[in-house]
């Protein structure tokens, strides 16, 4: 059974200034619920030149939002919260980055910036729900009475790997009106209410640093701390080359390395205490199984050892089969049947069973990587991609 | 949660609805006079008859001469004027001197000087928004070309000793400055009885329109102008005269005479006091801020430790209650206001200070209705003050 509001309810929804957060309002207003709409100012706006098109949150998104706001006939605010994002998520990005792992700064968003503080703020606001344009489904399980976090109707737009950090509290609060829609659904409603926002192009990439890569979003804004030039080395350990700061690589990275040699390279480690960064053939990105910290399980409780379980590493790879072979506290193996590619450090490993989020945490390391020799053909086929 | 059934507007600082007659002066100047002042025909005469009348009313209201009176496209412009008018006609380096918690036009100007190589001092504030008098005296000493510092506070109500302030001025040879913006309407002003050079007017803070304003200069202030082009003001403001909107704020300068003025700031204060009363009663913890001696009659500056100001507003928003809180930006969230980290305020605590500004058309029922209302929503927002992220993310 869909999670859905009780009519009448007073609903906070979360708007971006997108289309698919506008027909969230739209949706839930024409449900008969009391619609309030909250957009989230992230960064300052009066000095960043950050006003690209096509990112969430920029200046002409908030008057998006307040558009379709008004539109609707709805109140709108926009609340402050640019000092929590920079220490929830921007630094946390660079201080990622500096201890040589890949993070994933739209989880860590939704996590702390959605999901708690615009979460609290909702409640604050005498609302029942929040509401997102997030395409992902809960539901309510009639067996064991607890809420599931499901994959989207619309495999394309399915976010729902970015929404495991949630837990039966959080999920009683949320609600996304679209996870049973078709992204060209959601276009023909947003046509049908007029909404402005109706023909706005997808936002793309990190909302905070589009227009520039993380290596130019670093080195811009903390250019102090980062590494300076380090050494490339194979796995025997010989130097093959140099690199300009080891934050520029991830692990499976082909491109940039500049060093010549016979068959491709790949990163295949990154050593952040000496500013070193590991090349490899193909064969040694492979890895077996990984570990796991901060793991969080939406039902309260973590999957047994013997369950199969969809593991996704990566949010553009389809999720592989495998086993939580051992967890203690918030820390977690995993072990997959076949072995998969380039396990990246930081991150997020996101735990399904069909189609249902069972939780996720961060990915701490590769196990077995470069071990299994035996690569199957349709691994080789994913590394030359 | 049902919709409240009507409004009750708690922030005439920021703006003030315009009054009916002010309404029924502007509706008939547009439809009737559509002359350019400037024109030497019957419709022009027409025209200019109104600027002046209204000039004379503005005049009145601040006891100068009409000639005196320079018509502005607003506060902000008037403040621009006056500092960076006066400055322009000395040379770089020139000294001036403002307090540090002028209005954002103010501080705009006075940073735009100070970029052009203009030395800019300013006057500190104690935890009460009052000027510290011996820093005031040091910057004197400096020779300053022109002091500026507003009459009255626009977030904490604060009042200034102006006429103090600007004879010290005068006594060593400074031009004075006064932003009247706040006060003017609430409490007596007059160029005569502060003593000062300039001073600047809003009409829209006085039931007047917005988009209109006027810079009070003495006869014999040299003053630049900012826009050039035209001999319309004297020379000091280039442009076609906003008849309509000059109509509208000479009709709004007309009605505050002495003895409006003294009934209006009697029934304000009647009203705050009743609310401070009732909020003090309700929530022991709130604190007023502002200097209790010398205050605004019309508005109430509080602070609710561990009560989010931001969402307390939205929050009294959604139950009809239009309130404010520190300075709006670009992207129409809410900054922590500089007066009040100016007065020494933490960024925490001034996030939690709300303004509730009363005025000609407020009444018992808004106030009993507030009062109704406050409790409760102070009580709900503080919850999402004890939810533990809140911590984390005002931790530094």
């Amino acid at each position: 059974m869909i999670h859905s509001a009780t009519s009448g309810s007073r609903i906070v929804v979360a708007m971006s200034g997108g289309v698919d957060s506008s027909t969230t309002a739209a949706l839930l207003k024409e449900g008969g619920h009391e619609v309030i709409g909250l957009t989230m100012q992230l960064y300052d706006h009066g000095d960043t030149n950050a006003q690209q098109s096509g990112t969430c949150c920029s200046l002409d998104d908030v008057h998006d939002a307040r558009r379709v706001a008004n539109a609707l006939g709805i109140p709108h605010y926009v609340v402050n919260l640019q000092d929590a994002f920079r220490k929830l998520v921007v630094d946390n990005l660079v201080n990622e980055y500096k201890e040589g792992r890949t993070p994933n700064p739209c989880v860590r968003c939704n996590e702390f910036m959605k999901f708690r503080l615009l979460l609290d703020r909702a409640l604050a606001l005498g609302a029942d729900y929040l509401a997102t344009g997030h395409y992902a489904k809960i539901v309510r399980n009639p067996a064991t009475d607890l809420l599931e976090l499901r994959r989207a109707t619309d495999s394309l737009k399915d976010q729902s790997y970015f929404l495991y950090c949630v837990d039966q509290q959080q999920l009683s609060h949320l609600l996304f009106p679209l996870g049973s829609m078709t992204k060209s659904e959601v276009r023909t409603h947003a046509q049908r209410f007029h909404l402005p926002t109706a023909t706005k192009s997808e936002s793309q990439d990190v909302c905070f640093i589009a227009g520039e890569s993380y290596r130019q979003f670093m080195e811009r804004n903390d250019g102090t701390g980062l590494p300076g030039i380090g050494e490339i080395v194979s796995l025997e350990g010989t130097t093959l080359g140099r690199h300009q700061g080891h934050h520029r690589y991830t692990i499976g990275q082909r491109k940039g390395l500049g060093v010549a040699h016979n068959e491709p390279l790949y990163v295949v480690g990154i050593d952040a205490a000496n500013n070193r960064v590991t090349v490899g053939g193909q064969n040694d990105l492979v890895a077996n199984g990984l570990k796991a910290k901060k793991l969080q399980w939406i039902s309260g409780a973590s999957p047994p050892p013997d369950q199969l379980l969809h593991i996704k590493i990566r949010y553009r790879t389809p999720a592989s089969p495998g086993y939580l072979t051992e967890q203690s506290g918030r820390l977690g193996t995993f072990r997959f049947i076949e072995p998969v590619r380039a396990v990246t450090p930081g991150q997020t490993v996101v735990v399904y069973d069909g189609d249902t989020v069972l939780g996720g945490g961060l990915i701490d390391g590769a196990m077995e990587q470069g071990q299994n020799w035996n690569v199957s053909e349709h691994h080789r086929e994913g590394a030359a991609a | 949660m049902t919709a409240p059934k009507r409004r009750y507007y708690f922030d005439f600082n920021a703006t003030t609805p315009a009054d009916p007659l002010v309404m029924e002066r502007m509706v008939e100047t547009l439809a009737r006079t559509y002359g350019n002042p400037s024109s030497v025909h019957a419709e022009g005469r027409a025209a200019r008859a109104i600027v002046e009348t209204a000039r004379t009313h503005v005049a009145k209201f601040v006891t100068c001469a009409p000639s005196e009176i320079v018509f502005e496209g607003g506060a902000s412009e008037a403040n621009n004027h006056a500092l960076c008018g006066v400055m322009r006609m000395f040379p770089i380096g020139s000294v001036f001197v403002t307090s540090s918690v002028e209005h954002p036009s103010l501080l705009g100007a006075a940073r735009s000087l100070a970029a052009d190589g203009y030395r800019w001092l300013t006057v500190p504030v104690n935890g009460a928004g009052q000027l510290d008098l011996n820093v005031y005296r040091d910057a004197l000493v400096e020779r300053p070309v022109l002091v500026s510092v507003m009459t009255a506070n626009n977030e904490t109500g604060t009042v200034f000793p102006i006429a103090k302030l600007a004879e010290l001025a005068h006594h060593d040879g400074s031009l004075f400055h006064t932003d009247a913006v706040q006060a003017a309407g609430r409490i007596p002003v007059s160029m005569d009885g502060l003593g000062v050079d300039l001073l600047s007017l809003s009409a829209h803070k006085i039931y007047g329109p917005k988009g209109c304003g006027a810079l009070c200069v003495r006869t014999g202030v040299m003053l630049a102008p900012l826009v050039a082009g035209g001999h319309q003001e004297r020379g000091r403001r280039a442009g076609t005269e906003a008849i309509m909107n000059i109509a509208g704020f000479g009709e709004a300068c007309r009605q505050l005479t002495p003895e409006q003025i003294g009934f209006e700031s009697k029934k304000v204060a009647d009203l705050i006091a009743t609310l401070w009363q009732g909020i003090h009663a309700a929530i022991p913890d709130a604190f007023r801020l502002g200097d209790p001696d010398s205050c605004l009659p019309n508005t109430l500056s509080v602070r609710f430790a561990l009560c989010d100001a931001e969402s307390l507003l939205f929050n009294l928003d959604l139950a009809g209650v239009a309130a404010s809180s520190g300075s709006a930006c670009t992207s129409g969230s809410i900054e922590p206001s500089h007066v009040l980290l100016a007065m020494g305020f933490t960024e925490n605590e001034a996030k939690e200070v709300v303004r509730f500004s009363v005025g000609r058309f407020s009444d018992m029922e808004d106030v009993e209705y507030l009062l109704t209302i406050l409790p409760g929503l102070v009580r709900r927002t503080r919850a999402l003050v004890n939810a533990p992220w809140y911590t984390l993310e005002t931790k530094s």
